[in-house]
């Protein structure tokens, strides 16, 4: 066999191999806490990201005074790389106008491959009722 | 003719060697110290870390009113600290439920004081400086009502 073949053959094995590190999960096979789902809606238009980094579910719930809405979004990693990604809640009002933050900023966020991650934000303030999350590939 | 090769072998091993020694005594950068986007990062998570717990919520005439003192900068870098206490104060404020008082002598309800730290860890490959950030929220009498921290590496 000619070396050239060996590389051909023996290097997506070990970068197979050295991709293979996963997350193993275990949690209560009947949940003892009720979450409040939110039905959503995606905007997809970068299929690798969303590969890495999808959407699982999102739910909310007051905090605070109990005025405050907290998000909570669920984000599964389906491949067997490790995966970074940044992320941004964005804020609206009753009347759907986006509410300005001092500091809008991207939050960077890394996840294992077969990972599962919860990320989360509170409303800047009582009068924010809705919520737009962003997700974008580092 | 044989000198010339040789000498133009010898002088591209020698400049070879250079190289390598050069790269070899090459440091690596030492870490950029905390800018703008990572002071706003970390005001948005304390604060909203803060307005959960729910606490300046338990005032008898809400809004609390809130006295900020000093972030106390305990690293060994120069940082501007009113960038981060600014941000605090901005997302403090915009949550409506506390107003900044400016003057000492007025009483309040609460006071927020904090603190920037920082580890260094140099390894062969990279040098990693983690920078910690504390809030302390404490009542008139000084009792810590709501501790807060949040750190991240460069």
């Amino acid at each position: 066999m000619k070396p050239t073949l060996y590389l051909y053959l023996g290097l997506p094995l070990v970068l197979g191999l050295t991709a293979c590190r996963t997350v193993n999960t275990t949690e209560r096979a009947s949940p003892t806490v009720t979450r409040q789902m939110v039905n959503d809606q995606r905007i997809i238009t970068d299929r690798s990201l969303d590969f890495g980094a999808r959407v699982v579910s999102v739910n909310q719930a007051s905090v605070g005074g109990g005025d405050l809405v907290k998000v909570q979004v669920e984000i599964q990693n389906n491949s067997r790389q490790h995966k970074r990604f940044n992320y941004k809640f964005e804020w609206f009002d009753q009347n759907a106008m986006l509410i300005q933050v001092p500091a809008p900023v991207w939050f960077p966020k890394e996840i294992e491959g077969r990972e599962t991650i919860d990320i989360s934000a509170v409303a800047p303030n009582p009068q924010a009722k809705d919520f737009r999350l962003k997700l974008i590939e580092k | 003719m044989k000198t010339k090769i040789k000498y133009g072998f010898l002088y591209s091993l020698i400049l070879l060697l250079t190289q390598l020694l050069w790269l070899g005594c090459a440091t690596t950068q030492p870490p950029p110290p905390p800018n703008t986007g990572d002071f706003s990062r970390v005001a948005t998570v304390l604060t909203q870390r803060l307005l959960e717990k729910g606490v300046l919520d338990k005032v008898s005439t809400p809004p609390a009113k809130l006295r900020f003192l000093t972030v106390v900068n305990n690293t060994t870098e120069h940082m501007d600290t009113s960038l981060f206490s600014n941000k605090i104060q901005l997302a403090l404020n915009e949550s409506g439920k506390v107003s900044i008082a400016l003057n000492p002598a007025m009483g309040v309800d609460y006071i927020l004081s904090g603190k920037i730290l920082s580890t260094y860890v140099r390894t062969s490959e990279s040098r990693n400086r983690t920078y910690t950030f504390q809030l302390t929220l404490t009542d008139p009498q000084g009792s810590a009502v709501w501790v807060g921290e949040e750190e991240f590496t460069k």
